[in-house]
């Protein structure tokens, strides 16, 4: 169906999507405000956004001002400023070159900081928060008997704790590939043409991952339950710091509930130096790739210097979590009028 | 044949993979976390009618098999086959059930639909976006029916039965998205 107002006037079951995003959003408050976590609010038009090149950035004509492709960068200046805990809930924005059912140009995020935590603190903190929303928002009339949510067809048990599997244990159990090789470039090659993959010399290290973890992974992964997956190559580090038992690995997670991916945490990279190495590197990158380039946030890098206290923190899609509490499998539609 | 790359591949394409001919029927832009852009496609075999998933890097190379389409009418079917009239040659041509997958639930006899055609056989459907058809059975609406939300089941004129807001009523026409299967808008009444 057209994202239009007619269609919402004409189709008065639209309304529940608005009744069910608001109850989760007051339910996502509610969960922090007893956490005792403070909500904060951080720019969303910023010089220096972050660089990651796998999303581009709206520039405003006219000025050196970006849209914020995620808060992460604000929130961690409030962090070295000695704000302890802290969430947002907030509009990001990113450029999407195709359209697809799962990503809007203009989304909600919900960021969240626990100081003196790592990565599993998260996961547990995902498991309660997913569950209270749960609670909050289920059907008055007729509430359901148990911690289980329909999902596309897919019945799945919300009850903690959630199923846990490390990128190495599915790439053997479902790929059969060992990551600790596949992790070398020339094995990787090797390995995806064995398999019948078309492999250039253009192709990162990162594309070919993607395509083994895409056709042969992903939709392996168990739904009964949602799932944590854990310990992403140290490639894939994006701004989460390296198992210090073991430097092939990083500590970030996704989690997935019916196979759609909600949560991006980590334990998050305290090191100035290498966060400012991962910064310049990612705008060689968008330079090569022809993304639009600007300077890094030396801000950032000066807040890190200063020193950032032991923290993990996760960005969760806003309307994904409205996808789910609706059965609804596009993302265009629980954000009505939006691009 | 001519070499494509996958920004180039949309739903209806045929495509060698592994080497067999196999048509787009889906295809989405998939962005991993933290990763660059993969197309992920739905491609039907066109020898055995079989779809799997594949999904590709971005930029990767492929061959196209071009295929004619024809406007051909639907005249009726078997066990095992649909069966078609072109209407300026009068040929008769026959296409496995099979591969009309879905759609044929939404099929109607005497109309005219578009069909691929490699090397003069009917090998695929490209169904339309949206089909209408007559509403043949509507119970009346009920009245403060809102724990189930506002909609009722009616039956159209091919026996696929269907959710659509109260006000429907036998012998309106209405308006189906043919990948959803759901009801978009009544066109008269």
């Amino acid at each position: 169906m057209e994202n239009s107002w007619k269609n919402i006037k004409e189709n008065p079951n639209l309304r529940q999507i608005f009744e069910k995003r608001a109850r989760i959003i007051a339910a996502i408050r509610e969960f922090f405000v007893q956490e005792n976590f403070l909500e904060v609010e951080t720019p969303t038009l910023v010089p220096s956004p972050d660089p990651s090149p796998f999303n581009e950035v709206f520039k405003i004509e006219g000025k050196n001002l970006y849209l914020i492709p995620s808060p992460e960068f604000s929130l961690k200046k409030l962090l070295a400023a000695g704000l302890k805990n802290i969430y947002q809930i907030t509009k990001a924005y990113r450029d999407w070159q195709e359209d697809d059912p799962l990503h809007l140009s203009e989304f909600t995020i919900l960021e969240w900081y626990r100081t003196g935590a790592d990565y599993t603190d998260l996961m547990v903190d995902c498991e309660n928060l997913v569950n209270f929303i749960f609670k909050k928002t289920k059907n008055t009339l007729c509430p359901p008997k148990k911690t289980k949510i329909n999902f596309q067809g897919k019945e799945i048990d919300l009850t903690p704790p959630w199923t846990r599997i490390s990128c190495k244990e599915a790439f053997k159990k479902y790929a059969n590939v060992s990551l600790d090789e596949f992790l070398e470039l020339k094995n990787a090659r090797e390995i995806c043409r064995t398999k019948g993959y078309q492999v250039n010399k253009k192709n990162s290290w990162e594309e070919l991952y993607h395509q083994v973890f895409l056709n042969e992974v992903e939709p392996k992964l168990p739904q009964d339950k949602p799932l944590i997956l854990y310990d992403y190559p140290a490639p894939l580090a994006a701004l989460s710091q390296i198992k210090k038992t073991n430097p092939k690995y990083a500590e970030r997670f996704e989690f997935y509930i019916g196979g759609l991916e909600l949560g991006n945490g980590y334990s998050e990279l305290t090191d100035f130096q290498e966060q400012e190495k991962r910064l310049k590197e990612d705008i060689k990158i968008r330079r090569l790739k022809g993304m639009k380039v600007f300077d890094y946030d030396h801000e950032f890098i000066e807040a890190l210097r200063s020193g950032l206290p032991k923290t993990a923190g996760i960005a969760v899609g806003v309307d994904r979590l409205v996808m789910l509490f609706t059965n609804i499998s596009n993302i265009h539609e629980v954000a009505p009028l939006c691009q | 044949m001519g070499t494509i790359t996958t920004s180039d591949l949309k739903k209806g394409l045929c495509i060698l993979f592994r080497e067999t001919p196999h048509i787009v029927v889906d295809k989405t832009f998939v962005s991993p976390g933290k990763g660059s852009a993969f197309f992920r496609t739905k491609l039907k075999n066109l020898k055995t009618g079989n779809v799997l998933e594949f999904t590709f890097k971005s930029g990767e190379k492929l061959e196209e098999v071009p295929l004619e389409v024809r406007e051909l009418q639907y005249l009726y079917q078997d066990g095992t086959n649909l069966y078609f009239l072109n209407p300026q040659t009068y040929e008769q041509l026959s296409l496995e059930k099979e591969m009309a997958g879905d759609f044929l639930k939404l099929m109607k006899e005497g109309e005219t639909y578009q069909v691929y055609i490699l090397e003069n056989q009917a090998i695929a459907l490209r169904p339309p976006l949206k089909v209408f058809l007559k509403v043949v059975r509507a119970e009346p609406g009920a009245k403060g029916n809102t724990v189930t939300g506002a909609t009722k089941e009616v039956e159209v004129e091919t026996g696929y039965k269907l959710q659509t807001p109260l006000f429907i009523k036998e012998g309106d026409t209405i308006a189906i998205n043919v990948e959803s299967g759901q009801y978009v808008e009544r066109v008269q009444g």
